[in-house]
């Protein structure tokens, strides 16, 4: 009896043991549960974060990529056209000294000549002053001009020197009443004409390449 | 007999107290794994989020050195262009004098 009595208690003992290990078990495995979804809501939820952020880092990288390729390719063009300026610039200066140098040859009075009848036609003939610098008035006789002058206007030319001079090379023809003048100095036909003029040396020395 | 309803009854105390120390325990047990919860939600979505960024570094990063690989390739096309066009402004100058002379004088 004493025996019997004995595993009786054993037994209440063991169940209960047995249950204490299961609530705790349980509770182990529930919390372990509880922390799992955690962190699988933790996941989801910053995983649309985290999707934004790279999505806005692709959009960032495109815009690196195209602004570095503007830029470069800006750049690029920039190197390529400065020297072209800088090449086509040589050209024109090495015109603008020859020009000035012009004055010390043989050709130079039939230029400027020339210069004054096409300023007196641009004119519309009539009454003119020229205006040149203080060493060119006595290279030029004006009355064959005005022949000149007044066939191709077909208006009666008259020209005369004028009392004011000039520091540039070439001529400056005016109306007698000054309201209308063409410069007709190598400097001003320059400048007049710089983009045509460097958009034909373009195509001289750089045809053939790119 | 009294002994041994005492005796049962003494143990089954035992026992009710086992059980409610387990309850205790295990009650514990889900507040600290409430707390833990907690923790680790914040924990996983900062995570998440830094390894978001560190990737979103990495792939600007590797945009910027794509493009300027590239702009290296395209200042050297330009390099090696600019050369040419010197060589052909260098053989063709005195033609391009010469016309623009012309252009102007005749």
């Amino acid at each position: 009896m004493e025996h019997s009595g004995n595993e009786i208690l054993d037994r209440i003992l063991k169940d209960a043991r047995e249950k204490a290990e299961s609530i705790i078990a349980d509770a182990k495995k529930s919390a372990e549960t509880v922390i799992e979804k955690q962190r699988q809501t933790a996941r989801q939820n910053a995983e649309e974060k985290a999707s934004a952020l790279l999505k806005r880092a692709a959009n960032d990288a495109d815009i690196i990529r195209g602004k570095v390729s503007t830029d470069i390719k800006r750049q690029a063009g920039w190197i390529v056209l400065s020297e072209k300026n800088r090449l086509i610039t040589n050209v024109l200066n090495e015109v603008k000294k020859r020009l000035v140098n012009l004055k010390k040859s043989e050709d130079y009075v039939p230029v400027l000549e020339k210069l004054i009848v096409d300023a007196g036609a641009v004119l519309g003939g009539g009454m003119l002053e020229v205006v040149l610098n203080e060493n060119d008035s006595t290279l030029v006789k004006l009355n064959t001009l005005e022949k000149k002058i007044s066939d191709r206007s077909s208006v009666d030319t008259q020209l005369k020197f004028s009392e004011q001079k000039i520091k540039a090379v070439g001529v400056i023809v005016k109306t007698i009443d000054d309201r209308i003048f063409v410069d007709n100095t190598f400097e001003a036909i320059l400048s007049r004409r710089e983009r045509e003029l460097r958009l034909k040396i373009t195509r001289i020395l750089f045809s053939n390449v790119g | 007999m009294l002994e041994s309803f005492k005796a049962v009854l003494e143990t089954e105390r035992d026992a009710e107290r086992l059980i409610r120390e387990a309850e205790e325990q295990a009650e514990k047990i889900k507040k600290s794994a409430q707390e833990r919860a907690e923790a680790v939600y914040r924990e996983t979505c900062q995570e998440t989020i830094a390894e978001a960024k560190r990737k979103s570094i990495e792939i600007k990063e590797q945009a910027k050195m794509d493009a300027e690989s590239e702009a290296q390739i395209f200042i050297k096309r330009a390099e090696k262009l600019k050369k040419k066009i010197l060589a052909s402004a260098e053989q063709k100058f005195g033609e391009a004098v010469n016309s623009i002379l012309h252009e102007i004088l005749s």
